[in-house]
């Protein structure tokens, strides 16, 4: 017997455009809305509503040759190295498994290029017939970015690609992906609530909030001149390693509300240190600062 | 508290894991100490061997934990169950698993209350329980006594454990990876309160993490770790303006920042040893990018090279006294 409790809404009324050969970054935290709108955007999961619009065409529309097309443009790389891997597969078969997909490569020539990618991952050739609970965590991660790329994808989206790693394995790993960037001028979405990380590799941010986006900005406009509140509240609870900083901290009260009953009017009004009247009964629109840097606050015009 | 020479094994089916090996520190009322390391460094073994929470087929091998002028590790298990949750507590990383599902909040703070002060009186113990509660920031504390842990968000069991664990006014708090999983904005929230904390009970606090940059902030002392052993420690300044140890400096190099974008962050070469089989000499040599032929031939000495500044490395001396 089905019966809807709640409805849930993940991601609400949300649009942006991410731009060719750009690295767009995605954060906010726990219930934020990002990693759904990331899997909304390959179409692992169906939007409720709305379109994502690729190349100038609605993905819902594409028939299945043209999906097929799509999903071999696009690939995703996952947060957990653990469970994105299949235990049972070779190294090898992992990597290929895209080309077997789409059969795009057989035999020797697939041979070759997994081997080839293997390499610029960082791995050795051997590694081919190794199972993925022979590695540690970080080269894990090497082996789905080596899935994710040898098809050359136009579009990469990364979700917490370093979260699981330790810190000293991160670096490796953010290096290795603004190198593939450059190569090969993908475009990237990174998600991520890491926003020091997203700082390293990404040129433009967007910063979610219970569904919502709250601000859009160029990177390092960003970080100078944050304008949301949240945004300037999530910046400063950022640990920085130096102790000499002496940091304002903004300590937000209470926690994230559940996006089952969000805030009426700005969903963040009950924790905001700046919050008007208004704030809690219309819902703020976007406000263009200037071209490259939007918000969703009454406190601007 | 005073830890010296401490050593702590697991002896499993493979071999031998020296999980914490020959680890020496000082810490006073009132301080505070980070320790910082990757996974497997044996920042966590070395929490719970202080509260003598090793469990086969981990073993404490060696050395000696003075604490108020008995040693810990000699002590038996009726004045060890008085101390921990007493004078020296513990907040572990996932409050979910050290709160137990299916007792109300109210219940559980009260029962550290009861076995630790001896309180009888059910009307005294829930008046206590509300005020330790409330200083931890959570509203309504009344009502939320008779809640259970589920119906808490991360933040506010992770504030339940903060309130178990000062609710005996502590002398010693280890606090475990406390903001790990959680979100930044309430890490901040967290830290904040822990800081406050300290300056009221006057504690001294252990916080044991991977995140380096809250160390900067929060902590007076800094300990590096790295496969069981203290590679490098000093003040919080000294840490991370003037690292010595080759290790100290590959991690804050490697560190993303928001308050800049790097061209390219330090990396370190090949992965931890197996704590089973550690390399000869140095524990660090063969991902050293500073090692001499020494590093893997003998394992340095941990000595003081500066002022309050000590390394285990061999491109250092010891100051002379």
């Amino acid at each position: 017997m089905n019966r809807t409790v709640a409805r849930v809404s993940a991601i609400d009324d949300v649009s942006f455009k991410i731009y060719e050969g750009e690295s767009l970054g995605l954060v906010g935290e726990s219930g934020c809305g990002k990693t759904t709108l990331g899997r909304c955007i390959l179409h692992l999961i169906e939007p409720t509503d709305g379109e994502i619009i690729y190349n100038n065409k609605s993905l819902k529309s594409l028939n299945k040759k043209e999906m097929k097309d799509f999903r071999r443009q696009s690939s995703i790389i996952f947060q957990d190295p653990f469970l994105s891997l299949h235990p049972r597969m070779t190294v090898g078969e992992i990597i290929g498994e895209p080309h077997v997909i789409h059969g795009t490569a057989r035999g020797k020539e697939k041979e070759k290029k997994i081997t080839e990618w293997l390499q610029k991952v960082g791995l050795n050739p051997y590694h081919i017939y190794r199972y993925p609970h022979q590695f540690s965590g970080g080269q894990k991660q090497r082996i789905g970015i080596a899935r994710a790329m040898i098809l050359n994808p136009k579009f990469v989206i990364a979700d917490e690609p370093v979260a699981a790693l330790d810190v000293s394995v991160r670096a490796s790993i953010i290096n290795l992906m603004k190198t593939f960037q450059k190569q090969y001028n993908i475009t990237i979405l990174f998600i991520s609530h890491d926003i020091a990380v997203v700082r390293q590799i990404c040129n433009r941010i967007i910063v979610m909030y219970l569904g919502k986006i709250f601000e859009t900005a160029k990177v390092p406009e960003l970080f100078d001149e944050p304008l949301h509140p949240y945004t300037k509240a999530l910046l400063s609870s950022v640990p920085i390693p130096d102790p000499d900083v002496k940091k304002e901290r903004i300590i937000l009260e209470g926690d994230v509300p559940t996006p089952i009953n969000p805030p009426t009017g700005c969903r963040f009004h009950p924790r905001c240190f700046e919050r008007m009247p208004i704030c809690s009964e219309v819902e703020p629109k976007k406000i263009e600062i200037n071209e490259n840097h939007s918000v969703f606050c009454h406190l601007y015009k | 508290m005073r830890i010296k020479n401490l050593s702590t094994s697991y002896f499993t089916d493979d071999g031998i894991v020296k999980a914490v090996y020959d680890v020496s520190l000082d810490l006073s009322a009132g301080q505070t100490i980070g320790i910082v390391g990757e996974s497997g460094c044996g920042k966590s073994t070395l929490g719970k061997s202080i509260m003598r929470l090793i469990r086969p087929p981990g073993k404490i091998t060696n050395g000696e934990i003075i604490f108020n002028h008995q040693d810990i590790l000699k002590m038996d298990e009726k004045k060890i169950r008085e101390i921990r949750g007493g004078d020296i507590a513990m907040i572990f990383q996932d409050p979910m698993s050290s709160l137990n599902p299916v007792f109300t909040i109210g219940s559980q703070i009260g029962e550290t209350i009861k076995l630790h002060q001896k309180i009888k009186n059910k009307h005294e113990l829930e008046e206590k329980v509300v005020a330790i509660l409330e200083k931890v920031g959570i509203s309504d504390a009344l009502r939320r006594l008779s809640e259970y842990p589920h119906q808490f968000s991360g933040g506010m069991r992770q504030r339940v454990m903060i309130a178990m664990a000062l609710s005996c006014n502590p002398k010693f708090l280890i606090a475990d990876e406390p903001t790990t999983s959680l979100d930044v904005t309430i890490q901040a929230q967290i830290l904040d309160l822990i800081g406050n904390l300290k300056k009221e009970f006057n504690s001294a606090i252990m916080l044991i993490t991977h995140n380096i940059a809250v160390v900067a902030e929060f902590c007076d002392y800094v300990a590096v770790m790295y496969a069981g052993k203290i590679i490098e420690y000093s003040n919080t300044h000294n840490i991370f303006k003037n690292p010595k140890h080759p290790y100290t400096r590959a991690i804050l190099g490697s560190l993303p920042r928001i308050d800049s974008t790097l061209e390219e962050l330090t990396t370190i070469p090949g992965i931890v040893p197996s704590l089973i089989n550690l390399p000869a000499g140095c524990v660090f040599n063969p991902r050293c990018s500073e090692k001499i032929t020494i590093c893997s031939e003998i394992n340095p000495k941990y000595v003081e090279i500066e002022p309050e500044h000590y390394t285990s490395c061999h491109l250092y001396k010891e100051i002379k006294e």
